[in-house]
Parts: structure tokens; C-alpha cells; sequence
């Protein structure tokens, strides 16, 4: 525990709770401040081989012949694979395989309601290249050998016959008739095309005083988490499969891959204790796993393939290019009478989470936030021969807020409101139901608006101007949880097992991915059973343990697993009590539990130790004897409904976050940098479980934001990835950051654990638009494309004068 | 060919090929808590010292090293106790994922032997080799400077 | 039309790492296996181009830390750096902060990050050949020259004239550098280094160094300006060299200079900037340099 780092409210704040709202320790550190926590690129096993990918120097080219024999006869490689060894294509959670007898499926019902809102899923990418390769990096073979040099040189041997093909990328050229065709299966190169309306647009333009429309862009932002993409893999005699690797999703990726291996679950474990950052890019199952696995069988022993920094700025993902056109009608009073969107999303050669991260932006931030009255979409998703785009924190969220708050200050102005106070009047408020049909329930927006404006000085900034200084604020609408991306069903199971000396093991499928969430439901469960934290052991990152979770995306993992938690150590607590009121001969109600002891409430000095009551139920007389408690929860969340194609409320999520960030910039009129001076950021967390933790995830995602507003760009030209390395790929770094202010709202949300809610993404939502702002108050030019470099500025400066 | 290291006050001799980074070689022979962040230079994932000093563990040849005393994270903590930059950095979230935390932790140490009482800028700068993706720096600055005024 | 596409076969594989013990195992390695050979600093940019696939051919390493060359020399007349000197000391080292001619070194060499200047060596800053390192161009404006050595003897070069193209040096296959020589600085001269970064630990996307001489009134007798990053090697610019010599270093001689010199610069496009900004910020980097340099002169 660590509550000298509390601030004075926290402490003066009434101390109902034990563990709740404190600044708890995090459970996992040791083992990272000492070097002894092991990614899968830190696993030992005898007999390791190293495998590497050869993957497409082309953006678009026929494969006509592969000729491996020079490699397969290089001493030291014990396997070579090509696309004919692995007849599967496969996507985000869908995956087909090609030497199987198709079966006809009955058509799909066009069901004219959800207008394109689900599109079937395009099993589109094969993990070695069986026909053609479609951007420059894709998979085309791979070897096993006894070491990476050996493994390097292997490569270098297998002969590719290729016919080039034309290729094509910029997404608007995509689209036009005559295009190259990247999938023989999608004309005009559409992925998937996501259109609808929510009301009567025309309508809605009609009762406008103004109408704006502006058009804006943003950049491909490389994740460039610390750990590479990769796996290791090793089949035993049995054919059981053990995979070590880095992922968000641990139990849906064990199901994305035993469905591609065609073997039952409980022969695949994955295991994924430690993950060196994700953001959104481990969701899925990747082309390396699928490789990963067949060449350790063909092998015949154990095989480890980690993607080079080069491999992954060039092949595992990164954020969507959005071009947006946003044209929205107005009242003078500022409310939003219409809201009409359309999209061209860059979608890259092949699907991954193209319709899912579309689908997210159009169907949450969009006709959410401002209380739009009515609301016309439509995304086209654009495939082009360059690298696939996939989830990543924001989940279209950050586009949108691009788009959105980037405009409304444009429409502050022409209205002569402030940017605050227009924001204030179309803030959501507790109770609204979006055009989509989600009900907003705990909502902190306006006092997030507040908070953040006094943090940053606004009213005084913005009376008083400094020159070439600015203040800027957008805020974001998002949620804690998504129903549909698995089934119906946004859900968790944990288990809480008090053992026969009364410590504690949490069993968790929900994954740890460097936020704190395992620290946070040790948290809960230490406060729904009555236990020391420091009795509880948590165990995660393995789909063996009895528990699941469908995984850390979404800022679902403490909302959703947390509420599991409190169901399973209630569960443990009722066993443990049940033994004790037995032992001391009382009946259960009359009893309390708090660190870890067992007492009557009327008389607390008559108790028992967690301990006694583990022996006295695993070892005893009594009926109840392992102690263990399972808790399953899933969010009173809805599907899209086909009759009305919306949702009913509650909607996608069962509770919806909400914040505002203030920024303060200081632009040098000679070189137009951004030096960004102060980050205010306020945000509806619901109840702060642990604020350090809270905290944490605030500022990592504000250095992220101010990459992507300021210098994150993945130059592609030509289909080639320009960036090899960091030296190419400009991340904030210590002496770039400015200082941040967090601010935490509660709101007690009624669903989540302790009336909390999700933070994960939220803070990565608004950056980018309010460093834009900022830079329009400090020196009057709006910069709509990402990111904002110092020769936009400047030229824009330059332009204007 | 044959090389003689000093890694973490002891001496070892290692088989390595002449283009072998130091990280290579540090983590073959089991410390694997110098991290492969990237391919060479730009992210301090594989950060050691070298004589006390910080460097890039990615872009110096194994055989270069001979000869000079090398540090890794594991040979910080002695005995099961924590150096108090270690304790810092564990009690004040500054290790979110924890992949950073190795080598930003030898940077860290680096700073701490030279000064006391570090200045925010002192430490910014000092860290700047180190990429982190997760913390946005914050409470590790945070970490350093406490430790900084023990 | 089909093709059968031969992937490169660029793997880094030196079959030997040898300790070279004197300077003639250096001269006589070198003689033998020239281009096919390459000295050891650091090795940072060594390792940088061996991931890009640039050093297949290079087969022998050759490291020179048991030849003694890690040393800074100051005497009256002279400045001695060896070639194996670490940028740690030059950043530390008093001659380089005491004496404002000298200012641009330690600002060079004054940069994040630290595991960067606690292992590269001056003379691998130097051969490297790239114009986005900052040594190179600090040193130009004092007027260092470099000494080059092989089994033709020695040679020393102007640093200004060391640069041909970019990741090209005037550098022969068997030469190898020894040290580096500055030159007494003319009196009531100082000098500066500056630059601009997309963050932190980055190279610099332009960078400018200045010296400047002032004469008994005042008035700029003779100056040096070298760019970094804004061309495809560091260089002086002597049109711009010329534009200064002779004024009094006003406002409107400073603009004019500085404008000459956006003129002057043929700057790249890369992931940076494009050569368009490049000539933008030549100028304000430029006119920050000459005030830090003018407030040097009045110490």
C-alpha cells in the first residue's frame, strides 16, 4: 500500500472501504523491477529453434512458383512452409478452411434495418501467401532452424517466382472503376461498406441556422509497444499445444487458433503472464501464430518467432487512416440538429478489425456525442496494397474525436461562443439515450468540462491571450465494454479459491496487459472476501486456470472481470462463512470477514483466522471443504436489434465514459513547433478503484495522443513502410512531455464493481483535437490533416499572412 | 571465438561470433533481462552499464566489452533486497507493462550514482534514451526523483 | 511476365574480431583487406548499418582500444582529440565550455541519449558520413582537420573537405583515423551549435554552427557557418561566410546572411522535413546560432 502518495481528499475522504479508492500497490511489480518477469522472448526451452518469415518485397504481385529445396538442404533448418502447407484463410474471429468441401451457407438475410452496419466477415488473409501477396511484408514462407543466423540465410535461399500486378494506394483511386483488384471476391476494392441514418437528416439540415462542413485526416500511428509481435510454440507427444506469446485476448486467441489447428480447446494452453504493452494490436490471432505452430509440428520440436522492430513497423498493425467529411447543421444556441459523416478508410490489403474499429466510430462517438438530433453515416472501407491497419486504443474513437472536436470549435466561432460554453450546452447528461439507442446512466461530461478548464486557467487564457500561446479542449464520449465483437455476450469468469491455510488464489482470465487490472481485481476481490490483498495471490495469462474472459479491450477488463471478482470471492465468502459459523457455532448472518479474519459482529473479539476456518473446512467435519468460489458476469448490455436496427438500451455497453482534456500550447512563429506546456486531463472514471493506477493510465495514453497529434506518422510511399526503426518513428520521449494534470470524476456508476468504470482508452480520445484547438487560439490556424508538424504550422502561418 | 566478461562483479568466459551484439550474447547466456525492444539503438530496452555508465547494450560488439565491468538489472538486487530505485519503481505504478523497466531502471541508477538531489530536467534528460510506451513518464520521473532525495 | 526475385543475401558475417595491440597491426589489417575491413569505435554505427544490410562485405573488425587513442591534448597551439575518444568527455571535458571559440563542441556534443554519448567515439561520429550527426559540422568551424593513416603514411585533412556525399567520406579503404586536430582559435572569437529535433533523443532535422571573429572595432573580421542535416553532408558556406565578414553583425547584416543562406543550401526531403522547410529553419536556426555566438563574444 502506498498511501503517503494519496492526495489530502482522498484521505479525508470517509474510509468505508478497505482496499477501494486506495492507492494499493501494484501486485506485479517485483518481478519487472527485477528483471525476472519472462516474455515469451525470455522462454527457455531445449531444443528451441528460431523461425523467421520471408515476407513479399512486393505491394502486388501473382506468386507463380516457390522452389524451397536450397533452403530445406541448408544444414541446421529442420523446417520449411509454404502457402500450400497451411489451407486456411482467416480474419478477426473467423477463419475457413480451403481443403475442406465448403458448405453452402443459406444466403444472408438482407435485413434492410441494420443498413449495413454488419457486414459478413471476409476470411481474406492466408498466413503464408497461397496465390498472391498484396502488400510489401506479407507472408510468404517460413523456416525453423537451430539458430537465427541459420534461420536468416535460409530465407535468403528459397526462390519466389512473381508476377508483378499493378498496384494501388491511395483509397481513392482504390475505389474507381479500372483499379487493380486486390480480392477477387470485393469489387471496387470495398472491404466492407458501414451506412445508415438515425433519424431524418434532411430534416435535421433544415432546422439548422448554419451548417458546417469540413473535411479531416488522419495518419497511420504505429502501436510501437516495447515488446514485438511473436510467439513461441511447442507441441508435446500428445498433440497438446502450448503457446507463450504476447496477447490482449488469451482465451479468444486460444479459440481463433485451435479452430484454425482443428483441435479441441484443452489442447491448446496459451499462456501470457507478462505482455510488453498491446494497445489494441494483440486482439487477434496473427499470421505468425498460425506459422508459428505448423512449422514446431513440422519440426518436430519447439519454435520461437518474434517479429524484428523492422517486421513489425511493416506487418503487425497499426492505427486506420481516416479521411473524414463531417457536415454538421446547427442551431445559434449551439445544439446539434444534424450530424452527417462520411468516411474513406484506409484499409490496407487485408480486413483484420477494419469493420469492427469503423463500426465502433460510427456507432458510439458519433451520433453520441453533442446529442446530435439526427444522424446519416457512411464508411467505405477501401482495401489498397499497403500494410493492414488494425485495433487500436481509441478504436475509431480517436478519428472521430479528430473530426468532431477539431469542428466544433470552428462552429464555437462562427456562433461567438466560447469553446467550453458550447460544449457545456451539448455535454451529455445522465439519462439521454443516443441516436443509436444507448442509455447513458452515470455521466460526469459537464463537471469533466469543468474541471478541466479551471485545471488549465481557461477563462483566463482565453481572456487574456498571450502571443503565439493557446488553450484548447475536446472531450470524448466511449465505453466500458462492447456486446457483439464474441457473441452475444460481453462477459467473465473468475474464481476465488481460499485454501487450506486461508491465503487466497484469484484465478483470472481476464490479461494483465500493463494497466494495472490484475492489481485492481486482487483489489476487489480483497475487499468483497474480507482478505489482506497481501494474502492473495492472482494467477492470470493462462486459459488453463479455471476462469475466462473474452479480454483486455474495449476498457471493459475492470468493469466486466471486476464485477466477476466480487461475484466469486461473494461466492468464497458465503462457503468461508458457512464453515466458520459452524465452528464458532453461530449462524452465518451473524458474521463479518475483514482482513482475513472471521469475526461475530456483535462481538468481534470471538473470531477465526482465515486460516483456522481453511483447516477446519478442508480437513474437518464439515459438509464444506475446499473453499471456491466462481463468479460469472455479463454486462446488461443489448445487440443490435434487426427489427429497429439500433439497440435498445442499454446498448453496445453497459455504461459509457466520458472526459474532457484541456491543453495549453506555445507555438515559435519562426519553425512553427508546438510546444505543448500543460495537460489538463478530467475524466468520469465512475469510482476511482486505485487513483495510481488511474493515473497511470491517463498519462500513458496522453503520450500517446500528443504522438499522434504532433509526430507519430508511418510514412508509407510506393506500399513501402519508410519507417525501419524508432530512429525513424518520433515518440515522445522523458524530456518531451509536459506536465499532466488527471483529474478523476466519480459518478458511482450503478453497474460497475464499487461504481466503477473503465479508463483504458479514454484518455487517448481527445488529445490530438485539443492540441489542434490550441494551436488555432495561439496563432490562428487550423490544421486539419495529422499530425500537426511544424511545416503545416508554418506554412499555414504563412498562408494567413 | 572465446571472450572474457565481467557481468555483475563476476567473470565468465563466453563462445561468441565476432558480429555478436553484447545483448545477444547477455541474454543467450540467461540474462534475459536485457530486452530486445528493437533492432538496434533507439529504444534502451537493452540498456547495461558499462563501468557505471549507461549505454546500448544492442550497438556495441560482446567482444568490445571485454574487459569492463557490465551491469545488467539482475545484478542489482542482492540477495533478495531491492535497491531503492527498484522499490521506487515497484510502489509507484513506474512499471505499467514492465518491458522498459530494465533498462530504464540502469539509466536510472546511472543518474542517481552521479548526483544527488537530480533536478527534474536532469532526469528527464538522463532517461531520454529510454523509450516507454505505457507511463507516459510520469511516475517514473516520479521514482527517480524520491529516490533521488534518499 | 513473370520473374524469378532473388532475395538479398546481406547478412553481417565477419569471420573475425581482431584486438589490434599498435597502430601498425591497424595499418597492416587495413592494407591487406581494405574495403573489406572496417575499424571499431563504439560500433554504434556499425550495428545501425549491419541491420540495414549495408556491411555484408565486411569481413575482418578491427578494434583499436588497446592503442591508446582516448585522450584530449591542450596545449597553447593546439587541440589533440584521439580518434577513440568517447563524446562523453568531449561534452565534460573544460576547454571545450572554458573557451567560447570552442562553445559549438560542447553543444554538439552535449546530446541525449546518454547511451549514446557514453560509447561513440568522435572519430565514428566522423566516418559515419552522415550530415544529421552533429560533431562534424561543430567541428568544421574551428577549423579542425582530421588525421588519416596507412601504409602510404599520414595524411590530414581539412574536415570540410572530408565530406562527398551522403554515407560517403573521403576516408580511403586501408585509412583509418587517428585523431583530431583544432587549431589555436583566432582571439575574440566564439562560437555555437544549434539545432532542431522532433523529440528528444532524435537526430537533429537542421542544424547550424557559427564561429565568429570579431576585429579591434567590433565588426566581424571572419566567420565560419556549417550546416548539419540540411544537405547531404555537413558543409561550410562560404558565400554566406563572406556576406558576414566585414559588417557589424546588425540585424539587417544577420537577415541578409540568413537568406543567403537558404539560398546556399541544396537541403533533402526525408521523414524529417521536406528540403522546402529545411530552408525555413536553415534561416531561424541561423539567426539563433549568430545571437547565442555574439552573446559568447561579449564574455
Amino acid at each position: 500500500m502506498n498511501q503517503n502518495l494519496a492526495t489530502k481528499t482522498e484521505l479525508e475522504r470517509i474510509s468505508e472501504y478497505e482496499y477501494v479508492g486506495k492507492r494499493v500497490t501494484r501486485v506485479d511489480g517485483l518481478p519487472k523491477v527485477t528483471g525476472e518477469a519472462k516474455y515469451y522472448d525470455d522462454i527457455a526451452l531445449h531444443g528451441l529453434l528460431i523461425g523467421k518469415i520471408l515476407r513479399s518485397p512486393f505491394p502486388h504481385a501473382r506468386i507463380k512458383r516457390i522452389d524451397t529445396t536450397k533452403a530445406e538442404q541448408l544444414p541446421g533448418v529442420k523446417a520449411v512452409l509454404t502457402g500450400k502447407d497451411i489451407p486456411v484463410k482467416f480474419t478477426f474471429n473467423y477463419a475457413e478452411h480451403l481443403d475442406t468441401k465448403k458448405v453452402e451457407k443459406p444466403p444472408k438475410e438482407d435485413v434492410a434495418s441494420l443498413r449495413g452496419l454488419m457486414p459478413e466477415p471476409r476470411a481474406d488473409k492466408a498466413p503464408l501467401a497461397i496465390d498472391k501477396v498484396r502488400f510489401i511484408g506479407d507472408e510468404i514462407a517460413a523456416v525453423a532452424a537451430v539458430d537465427e543466423d541459420t534461420a536468416i540465410d535460409a530465407l535468403s535461399l528459397i526462390e519466389v517466382e512473381f508476377e508483378r500486378l499493378p498496384a494501388v494506394f491511395d483509397p481513392s483511386e482504390s475505389m474507381k472503376s479500372g483499379a487493380p483488384q486486390i480480392h477477387d471476391d470485393a469489387e471496387g476494392n470495398m472491404a466492407a461498406h458501414l451506412y445508415g441514418e438515425w433519424g431524418n437528416i434532411e430534416e435535421g439540415f433544415k432546422q439548422a441556422d448554419l451548417v458546417f462542413e469540413n473535411t479531416f485526416k488522419t495518419t497511420h500511428q504505429a502501436h510501437a509497444c516495447m515488446e514485438t509481435h511473436g510467439c513461441v510454440t511447442s507441441w508435446d507427444a500428445l498433440g497438446n499445444l502450448t503457446v507463450w506469446t504476447s496477447t490482449q485476448t488469451p482465451h479468444p486467441f486460444r479459440r481463433e487458433l485451435a479452430r484454425v489447428l482443428r483441435i479441441p480447446h484443452n489442447k491448446v494452453k496459451v499462456l501470457s503472464e507478462y505482455v510488453g504493452g498491446a494497445f489494441g494490436s494483440k486482439t487477434e490471432m496473427g499470421a505468425y501464430h498460425v506459422i508459428c505452430a505448423y512449422l514446431a509440428k513440422k519440426a518436430g520440436a519447439p519454435v520461437k518467432l518474434r517479429l524484428t522492430r523492422e517486421e513489425e513497423f511493416m506487418a503487425s498493425g497499426c492505427r486506420h487512416p481516416y479521411t473524414l467529411t463531417l457536415k454538421t447543421g446547427v442551431k445559434k444556441d449551439g445544439s446539434i440538429t444534424a450530424r452527417q459523416v462520411n468516411i474513406i478508410v484506409d484499409k490496407g490489403a487485408y480486413i483484420s478489425q477494419g469493420a469492427a474499429v469503423t463500426f465502433y466510430c460510427l456507432t458510439v462517438p458519433m451520433p453520441g456525442i453533442y446529442r446530435p438530433a439526427n444522424y446519416k453515416y457512411d464508411a467505405k472501407i477501401v482495401y489498397t496494397n499497403k500494410q493492414p491497419p488494425t485495433g487500436f486504443r481509441g478504436f475509431g474513437n480517436p478519428q472521430a474525436a479528430w473530426a468532431i472536436e477539431s469542428q466544433m470549435d470552428i462552429i464555437a466561432e462562427k456562433l461567438g461562443l466560447d469553446p467550453k460554453e458550447l460544449r457545456l450546452r451539448d455535454a451529455s447528461q445522465p439519462g439521454d439515450i443516443t441516436l443509436a439507442g444507448f442509455q447513458v446512466t452515470s455521466c460526469g461530461m459537464s463537471e469533466c468540462i469543468k474541471k478541466a478548464a479551471e485545471a488549465i486557467g481557461w477563462d483566463e487564457k482565453r481572456k487574456n491571450k498571450l502571443p503565439n500561446r493557446g488553450v484548447g479542449m475536446a472531450c470524448l464520449f466511449h465505453s466500458s465494454g462492447e456486446r457483439g465483437a464474441y457473441g452475444d455476450c460481453d462477459t467473465a469468469t473468475a474464481t476465488v479459491k481460499v485454501n487450506d491455510d486461508g491465503s487466497v488464489t484469484l484465478f483470472l482470465g481476464s490479461q494483465e496487459i500493463g494497466t494495472g487490472n490484475s492489481t485492481g481485481q486482487a483489489q476487489i476481490a480483497a475487499e468483497a472476501l474480507g482478505a489482506r490483498i497481501e494474502d492473495i495471490r492472482v494467477l492470470m495469462g493462462n486459459t488453463d486456470l479455471p476462469a475466462f474472459d473474452l479480454g483486455a479491450y474495449a476498457s471493459r477488463s475492470t468493469f466486466i472481470s471486476g464485477n466477476a471478482v466480487k461475484l466469486a470471492a461473494a461466492n468464497a465468502k458465503q462457503q468461508l462463512l458457512q464453515v466458520a459459523a459452524n465452528e464458532l457455532g453461530v449462524k452465518e448472518e451473524e458474521l463479518e470477514a475483514k482482513k482475513s479474519k472471521v469475526f461475530i459482529k456483535s462481538d468481534p473479539s470471538k473470531s477465526l483466522t482465515f486460516q483456522e476456518v481453511g483447516i477446519a473446512a478442508y480437513y474437518g467435519k464439515w459438509k464444506q471443504h475446499a473453499i471456491v468460489g466462481v463468479g460469472t458476469w455479463d454486462a446488461p448490455s443489448t445487440l443490435l436489434d434487426h427489427a429497429t436496427g439500433k439497440w435498445k438500451p442499454p446498448g453496445m455497453a453497459a455504461t459509457y465514459t466520458f472526459g474532457c482534456q484541456a491543453v495549453e500550447v506555445e507555438v515559435n512563429p519562426e519553425t512553427g513547433a508546438v510546444k505543448v506546456l500543460r495537460v489538463a486531463s478530467a475524466h468520469d472514471v465512475g469510482r476511482a478503484l486505485n487513483p495510481t493506477l488511474l493515473e497511470g493510465q491517463i498519462e500513458g495514453a496522453i503520450q500517446q495522443g500528443l504522438g499522434y497529434a504532433l509526430s507519430e506518422d508511418m510514412r508509407i510511399e510506393e506500399g513501402r513502410t519508410l519507417v525501419t526503426d524508432f530512429r525513424d518513428y518520433f515518440l515522445r520521449r522523458a524530456p518531451d512531455m509536459p506536465p499532466i494534470q488527471p483529474i478523476l470524476v466519480e459518478t458511482n456508476d450503478p453497474v460497475g464493481a464499487y461504481g466503477l468504470k473503465g479508463i483504458g482508452e479514454p484518455a487517448m480520445v481527445p488529445v490530438a483535437p485539443a492540441v489542434a484547438n490550441a494551436v488555432y487560439h495561439a496563432v490562428g490556424v487550423r490544421i486539419s490533416e495529422l499530425p500537426i508538424t511544424r511545416e503545416k504550422v508554418l506554412t499555414a502561418m504563412e498562408l494567413k499572412h | 571465438m572465446q571472450i572474457d566478461l565481467r557481468i555483475n562483479g563476476s567473470d565468465q568466459s563466453v563462445m561468441i561470433k565476432p558480429h555478436e551484439s553484447l545483448r545477444e550474447v547477455l541474454r543467450r547466456i540467461g540474462f534475459t533481462g536485457v530486452k530486445k525492444g528493437c533492432d538496434v539503438g533507439g529504444c534502451g530496452a537493452c540498456t547495461v552499464l558499462l563501468n557505471g555508465d549507461p549505454i546500448y547494450s544492442c550497438c556495441v560488439f560482446a567482444a568490445w566489452a571485454q574487459g569492463k565491468d557490465i551491469t545488467t538489472i539482475e545484478g542489482l538486487a542482492t540477495g533478495g533486497e531491492l535497491q531503492l530505485i527498484q522499490q521506487e519503481f515497484a510502489t509507484r505504478n513506474a512499471a505499467q507493462c514492465g518491458f522498459c523497466t530494465p533498462g530504464l531502471i540502469m539509466s536510472a541508477k546511472a543518474l542517481l550514482e552521479k548526483k544527488q538531489n537530480l533536478t527534474e530536467e536532469e532526469i528527464r534528460r538522463g532517461i531520454a534514451g529510454n523509450l516507454c510506451r505505457c507511463t507516459g513518464y510520469v511516475k517514473v520521473v516520479d521514482a527517480i526523483a524520491s529516490a533521488s532525495k534518499k | 511476365m513473370s520473374e524469378v526475385y532473388r532475395f538479398p543475401a546481406v547478412a553481417f558475417r565477419p569471420d573475425e574480431y581482431v584486438r589490434a595491440k599498435t597502430v601498425e597491426d591497424v595499418v597492416s589489417i587495413l592494407k591487406e583487406h581494405g574495403d573489406t575491413a572496417r575499424v571499431v569505435g563504439a560500433g554504434i554505427t556499425l550495428h545501425e548499418l549491419s541491420v540495414m544490410g549495408m556491411l555484408s562485405g565486411v569481413k575482418k573488425l578491427v578494434d583499436i582500444q588497446q592503442l591508446g587513442l582516448d585522450y584530449i591534448e591542450v596545449s597553447a597551439e593546439l587541440t589533440k582529440l584521439g580518434a577513440s575518444t568517447p563524446m562523453f568527455k568531449l561534452r565534460d571535458h573544460e576547454v571545450f565550455k572554458r573557451e567560447q571559440a570552442m562553445r559549438a563542441i560542447s553543444d554538439a556534443a552535449d546530446f541525449v541519449p546518454l547511451q549514446v554519448v557514453n560509447a561513440a567515439t568522435i572519430a565514428g561520429e566522423i566516418c559515419a558520413g552522415l550530415p544529421i550527426l552533429s560533431l562534424p559540422t561543430a567541428l568544421m568551424v574551428v577549423d579542425a582537420k582530421i588525421k588519416c593513416l596507412s601504409w602510404e603514411g599520414d595524411r590530414e585533412v581539412p574536415l570540410e573537405n572530408f565530406y562527398v556525399d551522403y554515407f560517403l567520406t573521403d576516408l580511403r579503404p586501408e585509412e583509418f583515423v587517428t585523431e583530431v586536430r583544432i587549431p589555436k582559435q583566432p582571439a575574440k572569437s566564439a562560437s555555437a551549435f544549434k539545432y532542431e529535433k522532433m523529440s528528444a533523443a532524435d537526430y537533429p532535422l537542421g542544424s547550424i554552427a557559427i564561429r565568429i571573429t570579431l576585429n579591434e572595432r567590433g565588426e566581424c573580421q571572419d566567420s565560419r557557418v556549417a550546416t548539419g542535416s540540411l544537405g547531404r553532408i555537413p558543409m561550410r558556406v562560404k558565400k554566406v561566410e563572406e556576406s558576414l565578414n566585414k559588417t557589424n553583425l546588425d540585424s539587417q547584416s544577420l537577415a541578409r546572411a540568413a537568406s543567403l543562406l537558404s539560398k546556399e543550401i541544396d537541403p533533402i526531403t526525408d521523414l524529417r522535413a521536406t528540403g522546402d522547410y529545411r530552408r525555413k529553419l536553415a534561416r531561424s536556426l541561423f539567426m539563433d546560432a549568430c545571437e547565442m555566438a555574439i552573446n559568447r563574444l561579449k564574455r
